[in-house]
């Protein structure tokens, strides 16, 4: 038996042993030397010529002394799976990320657009509207060519249109009466009504896949737009290789690629739930990029050496919302809003829940500094008395209960409702804490939340704001689907909202998005709290990856490269 | 010529009520072919006795403080509890059977597994020997259609089948003694005879020596020759078998006897149990064990020692009192 | 024996039968309208209630409970068993087909080294009992049951990933694909799925051990002249077994149970996240398939765990 013991403290220590002998990183890619023969040019060159005017600027940052590298494979780590890949007319929600290096869109976002609404060129050069934003014609870039093969030309991006014209899902592409090749590369489309809204749309949600690839994917079009779900066949600087969900997404260099061979062989999304487990796999340089990352990870991997962090602002603003639609509730008198958001301390809850970033900002208002609708001066700065005084006003000076919804992705938010609920104490709410899941919050966001509540939730955002204005001021006829962020619908925010909604030039809809934007501040519809940013992190040698520059909707996978390391 | 010799055993329990003297001084002997009773009643180290013999007590609490088991020339105790020597006279030279049959049986092995194993290790037989030898033995211990049956469990037997197992097993690698360990308390009076005649067969069949363990003197009168007669660890009267039947001269024997029916004597003798409990064998006073118990008793007995074996006629006897002479 | 066998497993298309329809029933009482994750639409004016009434329709959504249980059922016997309604283009069969070799590969590891060390620990410390052997072994058992697994991922993560870098830090790779990368990826995931059971089969191991060692027949099997290795392990082991078995059976399920954690915190793509996340999601077809897959193994082990007895104990009688 003694033997038998020891046999088997020797086995375990050999095997021990062993794997430690055995256990040096692994061989992760190889830096080829050579240097690049040309130069891709990193961002179009050619300007969008009607509307927003001002040139694109070239990649946004860069060491201009370091020559780029070609070769390796980019590993990142990532929370989420992929869920649709290569169905534009299916979003991808969170996850569009994944199509980035893939698919292309027309036009993106300028790397100033947050100062300036500016777009730059892709699979466009130049697009005018005229017809009251009824008429758009695109000028489109020449020697494109599709993963397949095949060239984007005018029928491939008419075929586009209408695929998602065909999927019904949108209300811009619902409105599409026709649409003509006016030569090879130009195309022309008509909508029944002002598309004002249309050109974000182009610069976020409006993929080109290849007709060929899809048209052959299938017999029946069920089939193909199976297939072309999990099969993105675009005109981006990588082709996709395979996704095996909770796993990994795997591309590989695209050689053909318009604006130059891209200088990684290849990107792999390593897809890891646990932001520890990311953090550690960091630090033994098992990835390269950690993206989505959360915030306190970040931050800690931002403190060693040999990692710098990105952080993406504006992108989802965080606050919390009045459920303010029943006529015959509390919260449908401003003043109660009013009260409860002068009986938040926002510099208390930031303090407590930032982390000691300055990453993190506090927010009075839905505007940042810098947009058109921003009021310098704007802003109920927590007030105690005043937000007493406004309760007494309102006939509730003994308060009243209510509950406010959080949902459980992220702790912070939890954390915030305590603060809430001890904070409109003080005004005598009683607030009750509620958790649930994404299922039950799409829910109560498209179907209406329970009358008198509160919810917390990061507001999706863009750039151009009158998009998002338009989507979260909605005061849709009765029948109409809206997002329920805001439930405040006065007349006087109404009938901005019509307006902006029929603008027929930019310069219209940008008036009709300040004043609905101001009216909706003067209303009080919501309680924006802070600029929570995206947060990213990358090893030292990552370069040029202008992740997050801009909009967490664009990297720019081709003028990435990495350093030997 | 003399087998096996053993010297002042002694073997101590160290329990936490404090010190067991199960085997205190014991010594006694037996010849090659010969048939030994050992009679005692329950509790007094007749167990402890034998499994001393093949250092089978667990330790802790068990431990042999002295003597000498002098088997072929050679002490036992010399040797490591489980090293090489002791399991090599194990089972092969001197092999024994339990007093509880129903338990003894390993009950997740078949019958040829337990008998086929001592056979590998003892005799080196190969596979196709071995299941030939277990048939040939449960055979000749009675158990019909002992081809079939080999290969079933324990649990399919009965008592009296699972102690005629023990006894082919025990057998099985011809060992030169037996130590039968009470072998038949556990099965009913015709299954007993049966067993003891079988045994007595085959130990003469196979010129095996045989150690009868019982608390039954009616057990052993049939087929012992030699008698030893043991109280709270010791031996108190030896003698043959006759010797001790006609003229037993330790007042424990007397009371022995005086509870075994006898076939050759008048009908209506009362049988009378002996008196009182055996004592408990933790810490005992250093006078005589069965002193509380002994109509004979003396005073000498409560002021002296235990006293030793002396020879007393033809037996060897512990008492100081000449029971001949005592009137009861 | 057979019509033991038979007779279980119609018992277990029962319990399956049961089991599927609670979840069933179950999974549509949860908040969370699926359909709204399955369109994942933003733009929602698009989205008119005729619409999303004629999508509800075309999955079967606006059924009676038992019309879709039974269509649905009716589907997995055909083998259609549906599409995810998040990733919409992923088949569940192809799904569970992707996650369970994966959980099983991970399951089985730590079922095989929990039993194996876990019975040696145990069997080690009665057999040494009250020496250091069985002091070690016993800390070492009820250390490993009261270890909070998360913890020990991580800090085992630090240690043998980050500081010593003698491990991968998270992922999977198939064992045919690269059998030693595989493998050392493991290593971490299997003892924190593994800790608990081990400690549970060690100390039970360990009472029943010290029950049998008691007993006649071993007394016996010494006085045959066995070694004690031999005496131990053909004499003692299997009858201490027994008990051990039934427990070694519900570590099935703590495997399932503890793969949602350790697959999650290890980035492992098995059945655990698998589940959580559809769950989490209102992800129906995923959930159905996931509890038919993971309670017809359950029910299997049950069944084999009850055949083993057997095995180990011949006195057992199937009727
Ligand atoms: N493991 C043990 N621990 C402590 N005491 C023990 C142990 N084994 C035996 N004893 C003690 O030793 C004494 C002798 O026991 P033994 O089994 O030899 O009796 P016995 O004469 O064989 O009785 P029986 O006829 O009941 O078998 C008893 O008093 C018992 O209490
Ligand atoms: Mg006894």
């Amino acid at each position: 038996m003694k033997r038998f013991i020891m046999a088997l403290f020797i086995t375990v220590l050999v095997v021990g042993i062993f794997l430690g002998s055995c256990g040096e990183p692994e061989e992760t890619t190889t830096a080829p030397t050579t240097a690049p023969t040309s130069a891709p040019t990193s961002a179009p060159t050619s300007a969008p010529t009607s509307a927003p005017t001002s040139a694109p600027t070239s990649a946004p940052t860069s060491a201009p002394t370091v020559t780029p590298q070609y070769g390796g494979v980019l590993r990142m780590i990532t929370p989420m799976d992929p869920t649709v890949l290569g169905y534009p007319a299916e979003s991808a929600g969170r996850a569009t990320y994944y199509q980035y290096a893939i698919l292309e869109r027309m036009i993106i976002y300028a790397p100033d657009v947050w100062q300036n609404q500016n777009y730059q060129g892709i699979l466009a050069t130049s697009y005018t509207f005229e017809n009251d934003m009824k008429t758009w014609t695109f000028q489109l870039r020449e020697g494109v060519k599709f993963h397949d093969g095949t060239d984007w030309n005018a029928s491939a991006a008419k075929w586009n249109f209408e695929l998602r014209k065909e999927a019904g899902n949108s209300t811009t592409f619902n409105s599409m009466e026709s649409c003509n090749i006016l030569g090879p590369h130009t195309v022309q489309i008509n909508f029944s009504s002002p598309a004002n809204t249309f050109e974000v749309e182009l610069a976020t949600g409006i993929y080109f896949i290849s007709p060929t690839s899809f048209e052959n994917a299938g017999t029946t079009q069920e089939e193909r737009i199976d297939w072309a779900r999990g099969h993105p066949v675009g005109t981006g600087p990588f082709k996709f290789v395979e996704a095996i969900l909770g796993d990994h997404v795997t591309y590989e260099r695209f050689d053909d690629y318009w604006a130059g061979k891209p200088y990684l062989e290849g990107v792999e999304f390593i897809i890891v739930p646990d932001a520890t487990t990311s953090k550690n796999m960091m630090i033994a340089g098992e990835a390269d990029a950690y993206i989505y990352s959360e915030f306190k990870e970040t931050l800690e991997l931002e403190a060693m050496d040999g990692f710098y962090a990105r952080y993406c602002k504006h992108h989802t603003p965080e606050g919390i919302w009045p459920a303010a639609l029943e006529p015959d509730s509390h919260m449908y008198d401003k003043k109660v809003r009013e009260a409860i958001e002068y009986a938040i301390d926002r510099e208390a809850i930031i303090a407590a829940i930032s982390l000691g970033s300055p990453e993190v900002e506090i927010m009075y208002q839905a505007p940042i500094p810098g947009d058109p609708a921003y009021r310098p001066d704007f802003g109920r700065h927590y007030d105690l008395n005043k937000a007493k005084q406004l309760m007494r006003e309102a006939g509730l000076e003994n308060g009243f209960e209510t509950t406010i919804y959080v949902r459980s992705i992220t702790g912070r938010w939890a954390d915030m409702a305590l603060f809430v609920q001890a904070m409109l104490a003080e005004i005598k709410i009683t607030v009750n804490i509620e958790m649930i899941n994404p299922g039950q919050y799409m829910t109560y966001l498209l179907f209406g939340w329970p009358a008198d509540t509160l919810f917390i939730s990061g507001i999706p955002n863009e750039p151009i704001s009158n998009f998002v204005a338009a989507r979260d001021y909605a005061c849709s006829p009765a029948g109409v689907p809206k997002w329920n962020y805001s439930t405040v619908q006065t007349p006087e925010m109404c009938a901005l909202w019509n307006e902006l909604k029929a603008a027929t030039s930019p310069e219209a809809t940008r008036a009709a998005y300040v004043a609905l934007s101001h009216q909706a501040m003067d209303d009080a519809v919501g309680i924006y709290m802070m600029d929570w940013p995206d947060t990213a992190v990358f090893a030292d040698y990552v370069k040029d990856c202008d992740w997050i520059a801009y909009s967490t909707k664009v990297w720019n996978a081709n003028t990435t490269w990495m350093a030997p390391h | 010529m003399t087998l096996l010799t053993v010297e002042n055993l002694k073997t101590y329990f160290h329990t936490d009520f404090g010190l067991v003297k199960a085997v205190d001084g014991v010594s006694y002997e037996i010849n090659e072919g010969e048939i030994v009773g050992i009679v005692g009643e329950s509790g007094c180290g007749k167990s402890v006795t034998q499994l001393s013999t093949l250092q089978l007590i667990t330790s802790p609490p068990g431990m042999i403080e002295d003597g000498k088991v002098i088997f072929d020339g050679r002490n036992l105790l010399d040797y490591p509890a489980n090293g090489p020597e002791m399991r090599s006279i194990r089972g092969g030279k001197i092999a024994m059977i339990f007093q509880e049959p129903m338990t003894s049986l390993n009950p997740t092995l078949s019958v040829f597994q337990q008998i086929s194993e001592m056979l590998s290790l003892h005799l080196q037989m190969d596979k196709e020997t071995q299941r030939k030898r277990a048939i040939e033995l449960l055979t000749q211990v009675g158990i019909p259609d002992a081809k079939r049956r080999i290969d079933d469990y324990p649990h399919q037997f009965s008592g009296g089948m699972r102690q005629r197992v023990m006894i082919a097993m025990a057998l099985s690698c011809n060992p030169k003694l037996l130590i039968a360990d009470e072998p038949t308390t556990a099965v009913d009076v015709t299954t007993q005879a049966q067993l003891l005649l079988l045994m007595q067969n085959l130990v003469r069949q196979y010129h095996t020596s045989l150690i009868i363990v019982t608390h039954n003197l009616g057990v052993v009168a049939r087929y012992a020759q030699r008698i030893y007669v043991m109280y709270a660890g010791r031996i108190v009267e030896s003698g043959s078998c006759d010797d001790i039947f006609n003229q037993p001269k330790h007042p424990y024997t007397i009371g022995l006897l005086k509870c075994v029916p006898r076939l050759d004597e008048e009908e209506d003798r009362r049988l009378v149990p002996i008196e009182g409990l055996p004592p408990n064998l933790i810490n005992m006073p250093p006078t005589c064990a069965f002193l509380p118990r002994c109509p004979y008793k003396i005073d000498r007995c409560r002021e002296e020692p235990w006293p030793a074996l002396k020879p007393v006629g033809n037996q060897q006897v512990a008492c100081y009192v000449d029971t001949k002479l005592t009137v009861q | 024996m057979v019509t033991y066998i038979i007779r279980r497993l119609i018992q277990a298309v029962f319990i399956l039968l049961i089991l599927t329809f609670i979840v069933f029933g179950a999974v549509r009482l949860l908040p969370g309208d699926p359909l709204l994750m399955f369109l994942n639409a933003t733009d929602i004016e698009a989205l008119s209630p005729e619409a999303l009434d004629q999508a509800r329709h075309e999955l079967g959504l606006d059924r009676n409970l038992v019309v879709q249980y039974g269509i649905w059922l009716g589907d997995i016997l055909q083998g259609d068993w549906g599409k995810s309604l998040h990733f919409k283009n992923a088949n569940v069969l192809q799904m569970i087909g992707q996650r369970m070799p994966v959980t099983i590969h991970l399951g089985v590891l730590a079922f095989f080294f929990s039993s194996v060390i876990g019975i040696t620990l145990g069997v080690i410390a009665a057999v040494r009992r009250g020496r250091w052997a069985d002091t070690v072994a016993t800390l070492l058992a009820n250390t490993a049951i009261t270890i909070p697994i998360f913890w020990l991922g991580i800090i085992m993560m630090l240690v043998f990933s980050v500081e010593l870098e003698w491990l991968p830090v998270a992922g999977y790779t198939p064992i045919n694909e690269d059998f030693w990368l595989s493998t050392r990826k493991l290593i971490m995931p299997v003892i924190c799925l593994m800790i608990g059971s081990l400690g549970a089969v060690a100390r039970l191991t360990r009472t029943s051990m010290l029950e049998v060692i008691r007993q006649d027949y071993i007394r016996t099997a010494w006085s045959k002249g066995l070694r004690e290795r031999a005496i131990v392990i053909k004499h003692a082991l299997k009858n201490s077994l027994i008990p051990v078995i039934t427990v070694m059976g519900l570590q099935v399920r703590f495997i399932f149970g503890g793969a949602v954690l350790v697959e999650k915190v290890f980035a492992i793509p098995g059945m655990g996240r698998l589940m959580v996340e559809a769950v989490d999601g209102s992800d129906y077809p995923v959930i159905q398939g996931a509890v038919l897959v993971i309670g017809i193994i359950v029910v299997l082990t049950n069944l084999i765990v009850d055949i083993s007895y057997g095995w180990f104990d011949p006195r057992v009688r199937y009727e």
